[in-house]
């Protein structure tokens, strides 16, 4: 039985619905934005990035969770042109040289990315980086114990915005929040935006 | 469905989902061994000979495609493999996989405890 004694809120995050505000936001200066999303919805995922303003530059897409081969059918329609990075497929196919994508090994930490960013940076050129996610390094519900992880989250966001200040290369850093837990350990002083995306799914019956 | 016990191996180098997949399996009744990246499971496979393998997909050391080749090399290329991965994966590349090596199944992280229990029933009882 839990004792209700022993528990008390330790933090409170504001959200707010801004459907109609999200234009003027994401036209609005910025350099970093945590993306919290759950990657069972990723279409809706998708949905969000192909609004955010366009660039005339190549979009990099930093993939930890999913295959070149499995993102193809989300991005061929994007708009802008993407690369991916692929970090997983080497760990189970030999591929071949794809247009548009590099295989590379996945990054264990935030040090290794960092330096995967600046590479793709200082080759690409890119308007936009997406990394998706986050969440393979860090966890940010009550549950998670690497604390001092955290020290190394700070260093590499305070860094993605020293980039973007040089380049103009915007920071899309989704964090994948498929268990829905509690989010206590948000960094919120070190991003410029923290948006959630909630898909509510339920069955849809047959309307007359 | 009739479940027999079972040798169950669980191969992944995050150690509470460790814990928590040895506790599912022992819970129905499968005698469960551990290993936490593939050059430990391919030096204890042999002597352990288990009937099933839930098989991390990223982890430090070989690759997921090393451990299968070298799977194959010690002659253990009928060994049932279910993948447990956070990995999004295209329908192309998961016909490839299960041509090419013996990977029965494949489930997402995080899962339904009842969700891998059904599948791993499932390929114990197929015979393939």
């Amino acid at each position: 039985m839990v004792d209700e004694n022993n528990y008390d809120v330790i933090q409170v995050n504001y959200w707010r619905e801004m459907r109609k505000d999200l234009d003027k936001m994401l036209e609005s200066y910025w350099e970093t934005m945590l993306l919290i999303q759950d990657s069972v919805n990723f279409e809706e995922t998708i949905s969000f990035l192909k609004k955010l303003p366009p660039t005339k530059r190549k979009v990099v897409y930093i993939s930890l969770t999913k295959t070149c081969d499995a993102l193809r059918k989300y991005l061929d329609d994007f708009g802008e042109e993407v690369f991916i990075i692929d970090c997983v497929s080497s760990f189970l196919f030999e591929k071949k040289k794809t247009k548009g994508c590099v295989f590379v090994k996945p990054p264990s930490n935030l040090e290794q990315m960092t330096k995967l960013i600046t590479n793709a940076v200082k080759k690409i050129g890119p308007g936009y980086i997406f990394l998706d996610s986050l969440s393979q390094f860090i966890d940010f519900s009550s549950s998670s114990k690497k604390t001092e992880n955290f020290k190394d989250l700070y260093e590499f966001l305070k860094y993605m915005k020293f980039i973007s200040s040089r380049t103009s290369c915007k920071f899309v850093l989704m964090y994948d929040d498929k268990l829905s837990r509690d989010l206590v350990k948000l960094p919120k002083f070190h991003v410029d935006i923290i948006l959630k995306l909630e898909a509510i799914v339920d069955r849809i019956g047959w309307i007359d | 469905m009739v479940i027999k016990m079972a040798s169950v191996m669980v191969v992944e180098d995050n150690e509470n989902l460790v814990e928590a997949l040895k506790n599912i399996m022992e819970t129905q009744g499968h005698i469960t061994n551990v290993a936490y990246n593939g050059e430990e499971f391919l030096s204890k496979v042999e002597n352990i000979n288990p009937d099933l393998v839930l098989l991390d997909i990223m982890m430090p050391g070989l690759t997921t495609k090393e451990i299968l080749d070298g799977l194959k090399e010690k002659g253990f290329e009928r060994l049932k493999i279910i993948l447990v991965t956070a990995i999004l994966f295209s329908e192309d590349e998961i016909g490839e996989l299960t041509k090419n090596y013996n990977i029965v199944d494949y489930i997402m992280k995080p899962f339904k405890v009842s969700d891998l229990v059904n599948r791993v029933n499932k390929a114990l009882n197929n015979s393939r």
